[in-house]
């Protein structure tokens, strides 16, 4: 048990570069405990503004039809359906084929303390992000006339605690499936990338299919809870808390369990290199200019990780 | 104290190592040789519980690998041929980590780690991130957080890459020291002057088996360590 906290303590660590902040040469910018809590700050300070902005547009619909009670559940859908998607990418880098594990793997702890340090540290970034959400939601939802009552608390406090945990058994399903297999191509990176793509494009369609009911709210919510079936009940029934956080720790309970169980088989698949030897010597290699030679180079490295692809293309995208 | 019996692995169809039996004694230190690719990390990799494998037995000091595999591990201290430890810790907090997952007491690890610190010169570096060591300098951490938990079997994997004259020295001390109080030394490496005058044995892999095995006294019959490899690497 000691040892499976001292792998959650280094995970927590490296969140948000906390650690190098505090223990970074004296006198960078933003360094120190100082600086670390700032940091902080600015950061909750601007996801939580998003989730405002986000609330309220929702909050103005419902309120227009009566239905305001309905804004707490779909804000947490919104959140667990962020942390889906976010949990997705992490698992490619996080769970699997993470640099530390030879070292790991041959320390006295077993592979399950291991991989469960990991699950717990995605669980964790994923509630802090959806609780980051739920304060100006409820702020929102004080502001357009909504009752916090002591139900209201507790609901909203259950659905957060176990709301990360079905979205994340969810994305290790996937991302550890596509991790699988895209490893026995060789453009795996590329096959990582399509299914970004394809993710992506997904989460596109349901936002315009949203936004475009945005005039008819019933329909808006329909398509929320098509995703997130578990925000449809509401908050007023304990039994449904009850059943809504069985749901979501049986499946992450689940899902940790069939990952420890095959996690080495999966880890010696996926970091197996081998090499085709099959190349043959050419008598000229062609030469490029300096400029066309870095552009090479950079195309070749805008494919070469998923992570890399998403946020060039947020650069691109903001330029335009 | 380390015992491969007819160990086997295979990805897919390639098979990385085929049926390698290899035996290193208490108080022994072997030096494990092969080209790019020969299959001398798999073999480590196993040893240490970090690979599964296919087939065959890896005992160490009487338990077996597959069925008491944190009972090994115990015993064991493993140095990667690439040190990526954490970067976003200090070198102090990834030696705490270390000695927490080994259970080092309080008492002992202050002793140790201020010891080994002193050998290697990092004292002062200690209090500083990892992101900001060379690669040597990281070296030097993992190698200290190997000798910290006094293993009795040390698999190093290249352990002299990066090292400076000085520090390659201090290992080479402290690998005879571990190997004087029973210990057993089980390493990989390409510089064959150093496997030849450390090493009681050596054992060279070609494909995924052993295409040779003997004391260094033999290898010397047959000219040097250098010599050997290359006719062996030769022959087809």
């Amino acid at each position: 048990m000691n040892n499976f906290f001292s792998l959650v303590k280094v995970q927590f660590l490296s969140l948000f570069g906390i650690n190098k902040r505090l223990h970074g040469p004296k006198g960078k910018m933003l360094g120190g405990a100082a600086g670390v809590l700032l940091y902080a700050v600015i950061i909750c300070l601007a996801i939580g503004y998003c989730g405002y902005v986000y609330a309220e547009m929702f909050a103005t619909a419902l309120a227009n039809e009566g239905r305001l009670s309905e804004l707490l559940p779909i804000m947490i859908a919104a959140g667990a359906l962020i942390s889906f998607f976010f949990s997705f990418f992490a698992t490619g880098n996080t769970l699997y084929g993470f640099k530390d594990y030879d070292m790991l793997a041959a320390m006295p702890v077993k592979t399950s303390a291991v991989v469960f340090s990991k699950l717990i540290y995605m669980y964790a970034a994923d509630f802090a992000f959806s609780l980051i959400l739920m304060v100006p939601a409820l702020i929102v939802f004080t502001n357009l006339g909504g009752v916090i009552t002591g139900t209201v608390i507790l609901s909203v406090f259950i659905m957060l605690l176990f709301s990360p945990l079905l979205m994340t058994a969810l994305s290790i399903i996937i991302g550890a499936v596509t991790t699988v297999i895209s490893s026995y191509f060789r453009r795996k990176n590329l096959i990582q990338i399509i299914l970004l793509l394809a993710v992506m494009a997904g989460w596109l369609w349901l936002s315009f299919a949203m936004s475009s009911q945005t005039t008819d709210i019933t329909a808006a919510l329909k398509g929320v809870y098509f995703v997130y079936p578990l925000a449809a009940a509401g908050m007023d029934n304990f039994l449904y808390m009850l059943l809504y956080a069985a749901v979501n720790l049986a499946a992450f309970a689940l899902v940790s369990a069939g990952v420890c169980l095959t996690y080495k088989k999966a880890h010696s698949v996926i970091t197996a290199k081998r090499t085709k030897k099959d190349y043959k010597l050419k008598k000229d290699y062609g030469a490029s200019g300096q400029f066309s030679s870095l552009f090479k180079r950079e195309h070749s490295r805008f494919v070469s990780c998923p992570m890399y692809f998403l946020f060039s293309q947020r650069l691109y995208r903001r330029r335009a | 104290m380390l015992e491969i019996k007819n160990f086997s692995k295979h990805y897919g169809s390639f098979c990385a190592v085929n049926n390698l039996s290899i035996n290193v004694k208490d108080g022994e230190i072997y030096g494990f040789i092969g080209h790019n690719g020969a299959g001398k990390s798999t073999t480590i990799k196993a040893v240490v519980g970090a690979m599964d494998f296919d087939g065959g037995e890896i005992i160490i000091d009487g338990t077996s690998v597959k069925k008491e595999p944190i009972a090994c591990k115990k015993k064991i201290a493993y140095v990667p041929d690439n040190p990526d430890i954490y970067e976003y810790l200090t070198g102090i907090q990834y030696l705490g980590f270390v000695c927490d997952m080994y259970g080092v007491s309080k008492e002992e690890r202050a002793g140790r780690i201020n010891e080994y610190a002193e050998v290697f010169q990092l004292s002062s570096n200690l209090g500083d991130l990892i992101s900001s060591y060379s690669h040597g300098m990281k070296q030097k951490l993992v190698l200290i957080s190997a000798l910290v938990h006094n293993p009795k079997l040390l698999v190093l994997d290249e352990p002299f890459v990066g090292l400076d004259p000085i520090a390659s020295f201090k290992l080479k001390e402290l690998m005879r020291e571990v190997t004087g109080k029973g210990g057993a030394i089980f390493f990989s490496t390409h510089v064959l002057e150093v496997a030849e005058k450390l090493c009681d044995r050596v054992g060279i892999i070609k494909k995924g088996e052993l295409a040779f095995e003997g004391t260094v006294e033999e290898v010397k019959e047959r000219g040097n360590l250098e010599s050997l490899f290359l006719e062996i690497e030769g022959n087809e």
